[in-house]
């Protein structure tokens, strides 16, 4: 009974859900305009299917929020992607300074062929420096 | 699986679990210090405050720490087991002697001081309010007219015994944090024949007199390493 209680809640709440719904899952925001016939967990996460992946705080424009560390980027080229986690946050140019959760990021540069990386670590109430010249080079 | 391979994975896994480490320096020479003992040459530098301002996310100097970075390059064929722990500090010309501090205990301890203190009851908290508008509409009861015009207001809330604001870095996720940045920055312990590198972190050893130089011990397995370290310049 409690099972048969349980399916139908899930059931509803499904039907409910709008159809442009967000789901936060590790910390990776996906907006969706996709459709699928199919069944995916709730759980399950793959960045390849729901490409275009955007980085941590892309929706929220990367803006103040309470608790949440601040990386400034200095002296990085206009034109370079900013990529965190692997994931597009957007140009150099546009993103002076990001507002992010405390944690671990692999920050990266990518500038034509060439891109730069760095592992960052963001507290909350700090600000952080990044100039390129201390990232990682790779060609 | 060759037995080679096998050994190689498990030294690498036991290396990665002491910290990732940083790149070591081209020779042991390219430290101020450096100093050849026991199949081994360790290679030491005082990483000065502005310089650890830049590289840790951490506030290090103002927890007291003083960050030395270290390089363990092992003889050809030889393989040396490394252990921050093995390293003691000393600022000369006499001080107590000090031991590496883990990245978990540090995390903890700086966690501590950025928090929130309980405010006394003697703490008195002003919250100042203004407020400025404009108001349209209503007639007004004596003229007649309509009411319009700009108005102000002001006020004054105190409140008493409050708790402080908490600091940067106070949440359980900023101590995680600092844990982490610290451990993947550390010497990397475990076995291993390729040269390693990575920070330590003392608890600036205490002192009046001017510090010239430190003493770095490390206390091997084969035989004891004396290191003076000179200071950073201010």
């Amino acid at each position: 009974m409690a099972l048969r209680t349980a399916l139908l809640s899930v059931a509803l709440l499904a039907a409910l859900a709008p159809a442009d719904a967000r789901v936060r899952l590790g910390g990776v925001r996906i907006g969706g305009g996709y459709s699928y016939g199919g069944y995916y967990s709730p759980w399950y996460y793959d960045p390849f299917l729901f490409y275009p992946v955007y980085a941590p705080g892309y929706y929220s424009g990367f803006g103040y929020q309470p608790n949440m560390g601040a990386v400034k980027l200095e002296g990085a080229d206009k034109n370079a992607l900013v990529y965190l986690d692997g994931a597009l946050a957007g140009r150099a140019d546009k993103l002076k300074q990001m507002w992010l959760d405390p944690g671990a990021y692999d920050l990266e540069l990518r500038t034509g062929d060439h891109s730069a990386t760095q592992r960052i670590y963001v507290l909350s109430g700090r600000t952080l420096k990044v100039t390129p010249e201390l990232m990682e080079v790779r060609p | 699986m060759k037995p080679g391979i096998l050994v190689g994975l498990i030294a690498g896994m036991a290396l990665a679990a002491g910290g990732g480490g940083i790149r070591p320096r081209g020779s042991s020479a390219d430290y101020p210090a450096h100093e050849t003992a026991g199949g081994m040459t360790i290679g030491a530098a005082v990483v000065p405050s502005d310089q650890v301002r830049k590289v840790f996310a951490t506030d290090l100097n103002g927890g007291g720490y003083l960050v030395i970075e270290v390089a363990v390059y092992p003889d050809a064929g030889r393989e040396i087991d490394v252990s921050a722990g093995d390293f003691m500090l000393r600022a000369e010309p006499d001080s107590e002697t000090v031991r590496a501090a883990s990245g978990s205990a540090i995390a903890s301890a700086l966690q501590r001081k950025n928090a929130p203190r309980p405010g006394k009851a003697s703490d008195v908290s002003i919250y100042p309010t203004a407020n400025i508008g404009y108001e349209s509409g209503g007639y007004d009861p004596v003229t007649g007219g309509r009411r319009r015009g700009v108005y102000a207001g002001g006020g004054v809330g105190v409140g008493v015994g409050e708790p402080r604001p908490p600091g940067p870095a106070a949440t359980d996720r900023d101590r995680s944090t600092m844990q982490q940045e610290l451990e993947d920055k550390s010497l990397p312990e475990g076995k291993t024949s390729q040269a390693v590198a990575g920070y330590l972190y003392f608890p600036r050893p205490s002192g009046k007199a001017k510090t010239a130089a430190y003493e770095l011990t490390y206390y091997g397995a084969a035989r004891q390493v004396k290191l003076r370290v000179p200071a950073p310049p201010k």
